[in-house]
């Protein structure tokens, strides 16, 4: 997937310090035909991509999966924004200014600003550059973005997962993204351990308390024979 | 008694003294008691399994193999990975996920 892609592995491996860890087991569905034959699918997995400086500061999450060029382009972001949170001044209230700026843009259906790289002026170095937060001033209609977003369209026999892979992108890049800047303009300087249980159950909607990942009610609603196979549980 | 025959006893004495190596076995060491007998016990192995990221383990689980971690090079712990961009000067990345990046299903 995202990490088999040369151009995206090799991104992060350039400018990156990348660690990945599981939150719980993923749960599976396992078929068995009774003639040999099994299918094994997963049932619910999520993900999320942090990015955070080197004293575990959270920086900004990237909720669930993306295409891999969209991914890029936010990875790309992450570095600046990276940059961004090291220039001169208190880091925690640009960071503030920050999520709250790009979560009223997308409360409003705006594209959030971007991190773009400008040329500040000359130094005993040589010309620096500095980066800089830019409102796009763009319509954040999901449509667009996706479709901008998004590759050329797969063979006929695999458009059906790349259309669910870029309606995830562009809700990743609406609802989900604003929850994740309101929670951080709201907290103070935290890790990603701190918001974990919250991102998984508020914006991720997979609650990692609950045994049943919140499908419990979904899985049971039609099942003739709950009632039957909770009695002989009980017993 | 002369110096001959006195250093000839001295030789005996010394002989039958000295410890038996080539003739008597060698007692075996005791062996370590382990009170743990059998495999693993489950909630072990679970733990095991669920702690990432781990060195490679062999089939934690038939129905979801082992397979490569993608193309990154990742570091085995986000700790290790704060440790790195400290000299680096880098962002940290860190992927969260339900499962392992390392199994086939995640």
């Amino acid at each position: 997937m995202l990490f088999s892609s040369d151009e995206v592995s090799q991104y992060i491996t350039d400018n990156f310090e990348p660690a990945w860890e599981s939150v719980r087991p993923v749960p599976l569905v396992t078929i068995d035909f009774g003639n040999g034959h099994k299918i094994t699918r997963t049932l619910n997995g999520n993900v999320a991509t942090h990015v955070c400086a080197a004293d575990g500061t959270l920086l900004d999450v990237l909720p669930g999966v993306y295409t891999a060029e969209e991914y890029k382009r936010q990875l790309e972001q992450f570095v600046l924004l990276h940059r961004y949170a090291q220039l001169p001044g208190p880091a925690h209230a640009r960071l503030k200014v920050y999520h709250e700026q790009q979560a009223a843009l997308l409360a409003k259906q705006k594209a959030p600003a971007s991190l773009v790289e400008v040329r500040g002026g000359p130094s005993i170095l040589g010309i620096e550059t500095t980066v800089q937060l830019v409102a796009s001033g763009r319509s954040n209609r999901g449509v667009d973005r996706a479709a901008s977003a998004a590759p050329p369209a797969p063979p006929a026999e695999k458009i059906a997962g790349w259309k669910e892979l870029a309606e995830d992108t562009r809700i990743n890049e609406s609802l989900r993204r604003r929850l994740i800047h309101e929670k951080l303009a709201a907290t103070g300087k935290v890790q990603p351990k701190d918001i974990t249980k919250w991102l998984y159950k508020e914006v991720l909607k997979a609650d990692l308390d609950d045994p049943h990942l919140g499908l419990g009610e979904l899985l049971n609603r039609q099942y003739p024979f709950a009632a039957e196979d909770a009695a002989t549980k009980k017993k | 008694m002369s110096r001959t025959r006195l250093f000839l006893s001295a030789c005996c004495a010394a002989a039958l003294t000295a410890p038996q190596k080539s003739s008597q076995p060698a007692t075996p060491a005791k062996p370590d008691v382990d009170s743990v007998k059998g495999p693993i016990n489950p909630p072990v192995q679970k733990t095991i399994a669920e702690t990432a990221p781990a060195p490679r383990l062999a089939m934690i689980d038939a129905d979801n193999p082992w397979v490569e971690p993608g193309k990154v090079k990742w570091h085995k712990s986000f700790a290790d990975a704060r440790k790195a961009a400290e000299n680096s000067g880098k962002p940290v990345l860190l992927f969260q996920m339900m499962g392992r990046l390392d199994q086939q299903f995640t």
